[in-house]
């Protein structure tokens, strides 16, 4: 291949990823509520909370960044069919409970009874989730609820440390009267 | 003209608009290009624009400073997910952004963000970082490695890229 042709591959593959890269983007942006996104982040950081609310260290930082953490991995599961439908109701409960917990911590809206409950759910829900994919019959493929079943065990390890700093570390100091 | 308290604030808001206004999808594109599916894809950048607002007036490279969070939380996912699965990618979903994705993209646009997907990894980055406009040596500031490696795992991935899209690639218009 002679230094001209190798440039002009060069340059057309350039172009195809601007191209690619361009089309990508607008496709995002019309699928994006750029507004309620904005909103989103103003609401979490409203009334001068900036920095208290969501510290960049400490245990709050961290069990908050542990919430985000099991919430991408029971959102990052595929649909494994029968069984992961049986879960399912279960696996939006456990998310219902951590996002309640997610924007109430930070927000120091719930007292430490409170959180511990919402844990608690959430642990009752995981346990319910494991069981229907457990006892659902696997008419489709024989390995199929396994990933949510690991999501599921990852969210338990995380949800049994979660739940000890909720009880035994004084997170939710600073609760609104 | 110094401002100070409540129009501090407010010039910092909107300034922060405009930036996720200008931002938001183009770090979903980034973080697609790093191999994650198109719903994790906006969450992880939602989630890096509500860190950044936290530490907003004190971010001297907002643009490079979010890549950096969102590929850092995108590992993270990945190795949690690796302890169990063989494969470094994170599941394919259908989701609302794939679906309007999958509308709008033509075969050929379809085509490279698969092919971006079978780079390795350090490939891909160096990839995305360049395809933002960033520099061999700011990539590798921005990654802890050296404009060498960069500029390597460049080469490679374009080697790769022009294999894998076939005959005729980058001729429709």
């Amino acid at each position: 291949m002679s230094r001209w042709q190798a440039d002009d591959d060069e340059a057309r593959l350039d172009a195809l990823l601007a191209r690619t890269q361009a089309s990508a983007i607008a496709a995002i942006k019309g699928a994006l509520d750029l507004e309620a996104g904005k909103r989103a982040i103003f609401a979490m950081h409203s009334a001068g909370r900036l920095r208290s609310a969501v510290p960049d260290h400490g245990p709050l930082a961290e069990v908050g960044a542990d919430i985000a953490m099991m919430l991408a991995l029971l959102r990052t599961c595929r649909d494994d069919g029968a069984a992961h439908d049986a879960a399912m109701p279960y696996v939006h409960a456990i998310r219902h409970n951590l996002t309640l917990l997610q924007s109430g911590l930070p927000e120091h809206t719930l007292d430490r009874d409170a959180a511990v409950r919402l844990a608690a759910h959430a642990g009752h829900a995981l346990r319910e989730a494991r069981r229907r994919l457990r006892i659902t019959p696997v008419r489709q493929a024989p390995a199929e609820p396994s990933e949510l079943l690991d999501a599921l065990d990852e969210v338990d390890r995380r949800l049994q440390a979660l739940r000890a700093k909720l009880t035994h570390d004084d997170i939710t100091k600073g609760v609104s009267p | 003209m110094i401002v100070g308290g409540e129009e501090a604030k407010t010039v910092a808001v909107a300034d922060f608009a405009e930036f996720y206004d200008r931002e938001m999808s183009s770090l979903v594109w980034f973080l697609l290009a790093l191999g994650a599916d198109a719903d994790t894809a906006a969450d992880l950048a939602q989630n890096a624009f509500v860190k950044a607002f936290g530490v907003w007036d004190e971010l001297r490279h907002p643009k490079a400073w979010l890549r950096r969070v969102a590929q850092n939380d995108l590992g993270d996912l990945r190795r949690i997910r690796q302890r169990e699965a063989a494969s470094d990618e994170l599941p394919e979903r259908e989701d609302a952004l794939s679906a309007a994705m999958a509308v709008e993209l033509r075969d050929e646009h379809r085509s490279v963000i698969s092919a971006l997907k079978l780079l390795p990894v350090k490939q891909r980055e160096a990839l995305a970082w360049y395809l933002d406009g960033f520099s061999p040596a700011e990539i590798a500031e921005c990654l802890e490695t050296r404009p060498v490696a960069v500029r390597q795992n460049l080469f490679k991935a374009r080697r790769s890229l022009r294999a894998w899209l076939g005959p005729g690639w980058g001729e429709a218009r």
